[in-house]
């Protein structure tokens, strides 16, 4: 008897079109399992886009509030005196030193006056039933402090250079600070006692952008403080900047005041708005791509428990696959399929839920919504690889039987 | 013209103390023999059914199918020779719950690289065979156990192989509807096809046309 090889000793082959049909026919068999096994990655890419997507968007809000006040504010104050340098002070004009600086926007003294004790009250007659006397801050400026702090007048009007000049005993009260004092308005003339001086209350700020506590305080013209409370000099310059010159007029700052001993001059003001964008937003970035990254692992899991429970029940249908001439690998690509098809269908519903959810949390804050186009894209693909990794392990053990013992096993 | 040649083809199980399932088996099948293995269980009749139909290899001898060394062949190229050759019969129908009984024929084509245009209409001429046109869209869960062996049988017949492997295929049934199903083969026997079939009923096994019995691996052709 001879030996014929024919070209009926090819191997088996599937085409790719029945390959996937079989596969995806095996996750409809049972829709509710599958619907199932695919929401743990759902969630997880739902959570990996969301948290991305509301990270940018949260971080590029962060960044708006930071561009908006700090990127044009520095403060120049007096360092203490020291033995090499005894004499630290700013001068008296150095808002209008400073305002001949290119980026400088508006400059002023803002001093606090300790008064110790003293106490602010409305009236010199104390009524035993209230309280009329408290004790405020009392603050001396320069007319060009209010511009610098960007301070919104409610009623009455600011103090200016000529009242400081001629040490008038006036003063503008923040909208704290003239509330606790029972101050409405300024029609009546109205007159505040701080320890034995009388001012005479002719405005009221109802806001500032930047050095708070001016809405808790009487501010006195600066010349006012120089006659009464011995003020030799003052105490910090408020600067307000054009956007970006920060860094530039910080340096430049101490020459123009003290051209003699700019060491003896201490300028804060805030870190590059890049860099505060940088740090925010990959702080925020790890923390919730981890949270995303331990989602996608549960629902990976997921995936490689349920395919494996599907190849144990299912030993009698593979093992009919591979009497019908189906190889160890065409049982292994069904299974991998089956688990990717899984992965990917996650991966397309968790990228559509985390989108929908960068969108709702952001209409709820009013935040416009930041999402990396290349994040609900990458979603599918990276749920398809999930389903593929998790599906590999039930897929080898569903190759590996043998097709004698598994049609042994009922169907 | 022989089918299957199988000379001295022995099995064993395990190495050490290993378990001699068959021992130096040969057997010649003619193309259009129905021929009935017969033997109790632990007889090494199922093992001899899996080397027959390639889903095992032999320790030792060596396996002739249409005159071709099929125990030499890589395990790829046997499954293509189980899915172009070898029609399979079980005695659990194994038939997939979830589809019709069409879609369950039309599996035995897929890994054969078939034609897709022309798989339905071979299947509903495989089903005709079988005599269940009637139960084409069924789900086999709506079958009687006759029906699902029939639905089985349709499938094993779909490709027109040259040998039809049947292991206990009326163990599930009632005597009136196993005869039903051994009708069935003996048409298919009229019309050509050669019938191998594992079982321990004598009645079955008289229904076929030769018997050869198989007790402790040791085969011997019934007088």
């Amino acid at each position: 008897m001879s030996h014929i090889r024919s070209s009926n000793d090819r191997r088996s082959s599937i085409s790719f079109w029945d390959v996937v049909t079989e596969a995806v026919s095996g996750l409809t068999a049972r829709p509710g399992r599958t619907a199932l096994t695919i929401l743990g990655t759902v969630i997880g890419l739902a959570a990996l886009v969301a948290t991305l997507g509301i990270s940018q968007t949260a971080g590029n809000r962060i960044v708006g509030r930071f561009d908006e006040l700090a990127a044009t504010e520095v403060f120049v104050t007096a360092r203490p005196p020291t033995l090499s340098s005894p004499d630290n002070t700013m001068p008296w004009d150095s808002p209008e030193r400073l305002r001949r600086l290119d980026g400088v926007v508006a400059a002023g003294n803002l001093s606090v006056i300790d008064l110790g004790n003293t106490l602010v009250s409305t009236s010199s007659v104390r009524n035993p039933t209230e309280r009329t006397d408290f004790r405020l801050s009392v603050q001396a400026v320069s007319p060009g402090l209010f511009e610098a702090v960007r301070a919104r007048l409610a009623t009455g009007r600011l103090t200016d250079q000529l009242m400081s000049e001629r040490g008038e005993k006036v003063a503008v009260l923040g909208a704290t600070a003239a509330e606790r004092l029972g101050i409405s308005g300024v029609e009546q003339l109205p007159a505040i006692r701080v320890g034995d001086q009388v001012f005479l209350v002719i405005g009221i700020i109802s806001d500032v952008a930047r050095q708070f506590d001016l809405l808790a305080a009487v501010i006195i013209p600066e010349g006012t403080a120089q006659n009464l409370y011995r003020l030799s000099a003052p105490e910090t310059v408020v600067v307000e900047t054009r956007i970006g010159a920060t860094s530039l007029i910080a340096r430049q700052a101490p020459h123009a005041l003290r051209p003699d001993n700019p060491e003896g001059l201490k300028v804060a003001f805030p870190a590059e708005p890049q860099r505060v964008r940088d740090a925010v937003q990959s702080d925020l970035d790890v923390l919730f791509l981890l949270l995303g990254g331990v989602a996608l692992l549960v629902g990976a899991i997921g995936i490689a428990n349920v395919t494996l429970v599907s190849v144990l029940e299912r030993t009698g249908e593979i093992g009919l696959r591979r009497a019908l001439g189906a190889t160890r690998r065409h049982i292994a690509v069904q299974f991998l399929i089956e688990s990717g098809v899984m992965g990917f269908i996650g991966g397309v519903v968790g990228a559509s839920l985390g989108t929908l959810a960068v969108v709702a949390v952001s209409a709820v804050q009013t935040w416009s919504p930041v999402l990396e186009p290349m994040i609900p894209i990458a979603a599918p693909l990276l749920g398809t690889i999930v389903g593929l990794l998790a599906g590999t392990y039930p897929s080898i053990r569903a190759a590996r039987l043998e097709p004698v013992e598994s049609l042994r096993s009922a169907t | 013209m022989s089918i299957i040649q199988l000379e001295r083809v022995s099995r064993h199980f395990g190495v050490q103390a290993p378990i001699h399932a068959l021992r130096e088996v040969s057997l010649d099948v003619e193309s259009g023999e129905w021929v009935a293995i017969v033997g109790p269980s632990g007889s090494g009749k199922t093992t001899l059914l899996n080397i027959l139909g390639l889903l095992d290899r032999p320790t030792s001898g060596t396996y002739w199918l249409s005159d071709r060394d099929v125990s030499s062949l890589s395990e790829g190229a046997r499954a293509g020779v189980r899915s172009r050759e070898i029609g399979f019969v079980f005695q659990s129908f194994h038939l997939i719950s979830h589809r019709t009984v069409t879609e369950n024929v039309m599996m035995s084509d897929i890994y054969r690289g078939g034609d897709r245009s022309t798989r339905r209409l071979r299947a509903v001429q495989a089903l005709e065979r079988a005599k269940l046109s009637h139960r084409s869209d069924y789900l086999p869960v709506r079958l009687s156990g006759g029906e699902r062996q029939r639905a089985a049988v349709a499938r094993a017949i779909l490709n027109s192989p040259r040998l039809l492997l049947c292991d206990e295929p009326t163990g599930n049934l009632d005597t009136a509807t196993g005869n039903n199903i051994l009708d069935l083969f003996e048409e298919m026997h009229d019309d050509g096809m050669t019938i191998v079939m594992i079982t321990h009923d004598p009645e079955v096994a008289a229904r076929s046309q030769r018997q050869v019995h198989i007790i402790d691996g040791h085969l011997t052709e019934a007088a």
